[in-house]
């Protein structure tokens, strides 16, 4: 926390040092806003934090400075440096990133990223047996942060030969809470993870005279994975409260498992353009990459449990894992562009992927003191299980198209395209529960055509457009995928020269049906969007939007209690209504938005968000921003999710 | 650490953007031309500009700056400032201009055969804006991210603004761009989302954890993908998923009528009037993989 506080409050300083010494040589620009935030949940907390997780306490709520060295590239290690920060706070921002841009024309750019989010669930109605007892919330709660850093450096920019170097950092880690299964029962355990993924990668730019130019990238990547988790204290119970087999035998009193995975994949990514004219380019790409992980686990618990598949009830169980799976995929491509006239052009080629993924599991597992339902023969019982499987898939997309760019006020552009997968699955005997094929090994085949095309017109300020996309499939892989699949999208808009009026109203619809007898899958989407935009004085903007939404989507399964037919129905239903202004009364500015949303459909619920942001500068250089915000979310039913959250933040700004 | 490399950075930034001693004549000496900024103002804050880089000198924007886009403006200048006699880039004839050095045929990029190809609708004027980009808006974007594509994909920026679970756009870090790239074709294999530098969908540049491989990965991710369970933009339901409950989720497909779709085996047996089977993933907990557990227990 305090090497938080001290990187952070140094990047602002450092912000700042760069304004007041570096002013007079440099051109430079800056703003900063800095402040505390007041956050007050009323209702499910849990819920909220779930959804939006915005907290109280500090928070440096936007940083950009821009400086750059007026004198060009004549000296000086650098000629530019931006840094971008945004909603970084010490636990209050969900979400922060921040990101520095720098270099000297010519001679190298560095860029360095830095992102995090916070990750927080705790649901009441997910994994949440209990759920109708009123308690909340579910067992599967995780409090994560994800912390994402990443570097490029490029050599000699714009030149014929440009070295990159590059390297990125990917953390997530925290607790949580997860369920495990054993012997007829769940039981809720307390999860540590800390997952961690590096890559380092050298490259060559290359641009020879415009003709041919390209990238070749070399990269190694790592991945460490620790996943610890132990019984819940207290919750040796488990989720079954009933007895099994007539006794009441399903407790835990301890249960412990570790795992660690490693993963290592080199890779390398090539991409190649010549330019033979300017109307006649084709394009190369070449990708590859060998991943290979090794796991281990152990396991080890105590208690009273049963075991179906066994025939019998044990006292405890210990398990050792060993795995090792890979994933060597390689995917070529070669596209052409030709421009027959100016504005038209044609495009049209060929990617094949293809990928082998294997894996292989150890498994030792030894059942303490395992006793038959009948009472005989108490001793442990061990079971090693050595298991391999493989997946052999190969892709194949091409595609020929045209884009009209312009007749007159009129483009165009349509494409085909057939895409096909041929997969190969060979599962391991463990894990064919019914027959040997059959959704669960042998091959899946799959083609799709497509058809695309869409028309704009754009003149004085009028602009039209209609999309249409017609998918054709030979044959499903789920039972959820389409056979034939059209999408249409409209939209007409208006705007004025001086943008003081905008005016927009868009129609999506996709219908996707999969007609087998034993499936009858049919979805469709519809949506209509309205939006309007008035600036009746440069000072004062208005905006506003409604928007209907509509999914029905409906595929037949066998219900699992009493193996009948019968329809799944999800239906997303409702509107959404927005509305704001923007009033810029120099040293005052005033924003404020507020929206309603309704979902009547399966999942039932009502959102309703207020915000408004008022700035004053008090002098040139400086003022502050106050920002409130309010939003309140209600379910149909259950309401144990409703939640009331207001914000209050005021922020000191500064623009020297 | 960190505070040392800051400091470190600082020193480096303050030696780093001092002035050279090798400054070249200002563009102003040769007065026999006037320069554009004499009048233009846009043209003296261009100083600061991505397009100026290199080629400014003592604060000031030469002429040579100006003309690659607006031409030789000798007959303007000698007419007095008539705006006939300059050249000004608009629509989609304007854009060309941009093409000519920015020309993106390279990888799945392109601005000729990409849905956002320079047409009259939609060219690079359309969402850059060359001279007046404010502080806050890198690559000369005219607006934030999700204001520009949502102009046009208003249903989908409306998603990110009203569903309860979605991705934060406009913060932390994550913009439309993060996912989609704008100069995409959908040229043999290119998609409208980007891909990682090992080829894979873009969703695991963020959720490393879930690219495995597995030794029992789960079909839906390996022979589908991310989207075969969850909504990429924001969901009505929890954890993005495309069903409001998760059993629902699941039984459409692990439903046991015919063979021969992925899931239809293994079946589901379990009793669905119990709240303990109602969440599937209550015991089905390594949903996206297992290393030891065929039946992605554990």
């Amino acid at each position: 926390m305090r090497r938080t506080l001290i990187s952070r409050l140094s990047l602002v300083t450092l912000g700042a040092f760069l304004a007041a010494s570096g002013a007079k040589a440099q051109t430079t620009q800056m703003e900063l806003e800095v402040g505390y935030r007041w956050a007050n949940v009323t209702g499910n907390e849990d819920m909220y934090r779930s959804q939006i997780n915005e907290r109280s306490g500090f928070l440096i709520r936007s940083f950009t400075l821009s400086t750059n060295d007026p004198n060009g590239a004549t000296g000086g290690f650098l000629d530019r440096f931006r840094v971008d920060v945004t909603d970084l706070g010490f636990g209050v921002a969900p979400a922060g990133a921040a990101r520095i841009d720098m270099g000297k024309t010519g001679v190298y750019r560095l860029t360095l990223g830095y992102r995090e989010t916070n990750q927080y669930s705790a649901l009441p109605g997910f994994a949440n047996p209990l759920l109708a007892q009123g308690v909340i919330p579910g067992q599967h709660t995780i409090d994560r942060t994800r912390k994402m850093f990443d570097a490029n450096l490029e050599l000699l920019p714009g030149k014929m030969i440009t070295p990159i170097v590059g390297y990125s950092w990917n953390q997530n880690k925290g607790p949580g809470q997860t369920t495990y299964f054993l012997g007829q029962d769940e039981f809720r355990m307390n999860q540590d993870l800390k997952e961690t993924e590096q890559e380092v990668r050298v490259g060559l730019g290359f641009n020879f005279g415009q003709v041919v130019y390209g990238q070749v990238l070399q990269g190694w990547r790592q991945f460490k994975g620790t996943d610890t988790t132990s019984l819940v204290p207290g919750a040796g119970a488990g989720n079954n409260a009933g007895p099994v087999l007539d006794q009441t035998v399903v407790s835990a009193t301890s249960m412990n498992q570790t795992g660690i995975t490693n993963v290592n994949t080199p890779f390398t990514n090539v991409n190649v353009t010549a330019a033979i004219s300017k109307r006649f380019k084709i394009t190369g790409s070449y990708i590859q990459f060998n991943a290979t992980q090794d796991g281990m686990s152990g396991e080890s618990d105590a208690g009273s449990f049963t075991s179906f598949k066994l025939d019998r009830f044990f006292s405890g169980l210990s398990q050792s894992v060993s795995a090792n799976a890979g994933n060597k995929t390689w995917q070529g491509a070669g596209r052409a562009e030709l421009g027959i006239v100016e504005g038209v052009d044609l495009f049209g080629g060929f990617q094949r992927e293809h990928r082998v993924q294997s894996g292989t599991s150890l498994i030792d597992t030894i059942y303490l003191q395992s006793l038959t339902f009948g009472g005989m023969d108490k001793k442990d019982l061990e079971v090693l299980l050595n298991t391999q499987n493989s997946l052999d898939r190969t892709s194949d997309v091409w595609n020929t198209g045209v884009s009209v760019r312009s007749v007159g006020p009129l483009a165009f552009r349509g494409e085909y395209r057939e895409t096909s997968d041929h997969t190969l699955m060979t599962p391991d005997l463990s894990e064919i529960v019914v027959g040997s094929t059959g959704g669960q090994g042998g091959p899946v085949d799959r083609m799709v055509r497509t058809i695309d095309g869409n028309v704009t017109f754009s003149m004085s300020g009028f602009m039209a457009m209609v999309a249409y996309r017609r998918d054709s499939a030979s044959a499903p892989v789920f039972r959820t995928d389409f056979i034939d699949r059209d999408r249409y999208r409209g939209r007409v808009g208006y705007g004025t020269p001086g943008n003081e009026i905008r005016v927009g109203f868009q129609v999506e619809e996709t219908n996707q049906s999969n007609d087998y007898t034993a499936t009858a899958f049919s979805a469709k989407n519809r949506q209509y969007t309205g939006d309007l935009e008035i600036a009746p004085v440069p000072e004062l903007r208005l905006r506003g939007s409604l928007s209907q939404f509509q999914t029905n989507s409906t595929v037949i399964y066998r219900i699992p209690q009493n193996l009948t037919l019968d329809n799944s129905l999800n239906v997303e239903k409702g509107d959404a209504y927005e509305g704001g202004l923007s009033l810029n009364l120099a040293p005052i500015t005033f924003d404020m938005a507020l929206g309603r949303f309704e979902n009547r459909g399966t999942n039932a619920f009502n959102i309703e968000r207020y915000r408004m942001n008022l700035g004053w500068d008090i002098v040139k250089t400086a003022g502050i921003v106050a920002e409130w915000a309010r939003d309140k979310y209600r379910e149909a039913t259950p309401s144990l999710g409703d939640f009331d959250a207001t914000r209050f933040g005021l922020y000191f700004r500064w623009r020297p | 650490m960190r505070p040392l490399a800051t400091g470190g950075l600082a020193l480096l930034l303050f030696f780093g953007l001092s002035p050279g001693t090798a400054g070249a004549a200002p563009a102003g000496a040769d007065k026999t031309v006037p320069s554009c900024s004499d009048c233009h103002d846009q043209a003296k804050a261009f100083v600061s500009n991505a397009h100026a880089r290199g080629k400014t000198s003592q604060g000031e924007v030469p002429n040579k700056v100006c003309t690659p886009c607006h031409g030789d403006g000798t007959l303007h200048i000698d007419a007095g400032g008539d705006r006939e006699k300059i050249m000004k880039p608009v629509g989609r004839c304007g854009a060309e201009t941009c093409l000519d050095c920015h020309d993106q045929t390279k990888g799945c990029k392109s601005g000729h055969s990409s849905k956002h190809a320079n047409s009259e609708a939609v060219n690079c004027l359309t969402c850059h804006s060359i001279h007046s980009s404010e502080l806050k808006a890198p690559n000369l974007l005219a607006r934030k991210q999700l204001d520009l594509c949502g102009s046009c994909h208003a249903s989908q920026a409306a998603l990110f603004r009203n569903k309860p679970y979605g991705h934060r756009i406009g913060r932390g870090g994550m913009e439309c761009s993060t996912c989609h790239e704008p100069h995409q074709s959908t040229n043999a294999g290119c998609e409208i989302t980007r891909q990682t530098r090992t080829g894979e969908i873009v969703c695991v540049s963020c959720h490393a954890e879930k690219k495995g491989p597995f030794v029992f990965p789960h079909g839906a991710g390996s022979v589908g993908n991310c989207m075969t369970c969850h909504e990429p933009h924001a969901s009505n339901n929890a954890h993005r998923l495309k069903r409001a409950t998760v059993y629902q989720l699941c039984m459409e497909c692990h439903s046991p009528i015919t063979g021969g779709t992925l899931g239809s085996q293994p079946p589901s047996f379990h009793n669905l009037l119990t709240a303990r089977y109602q969440n599937c993933t209550t015991c089905h907990t390594a949903i996206h993989g297992s290393n030891r557990s065929p039946q992605l227990v554990r």
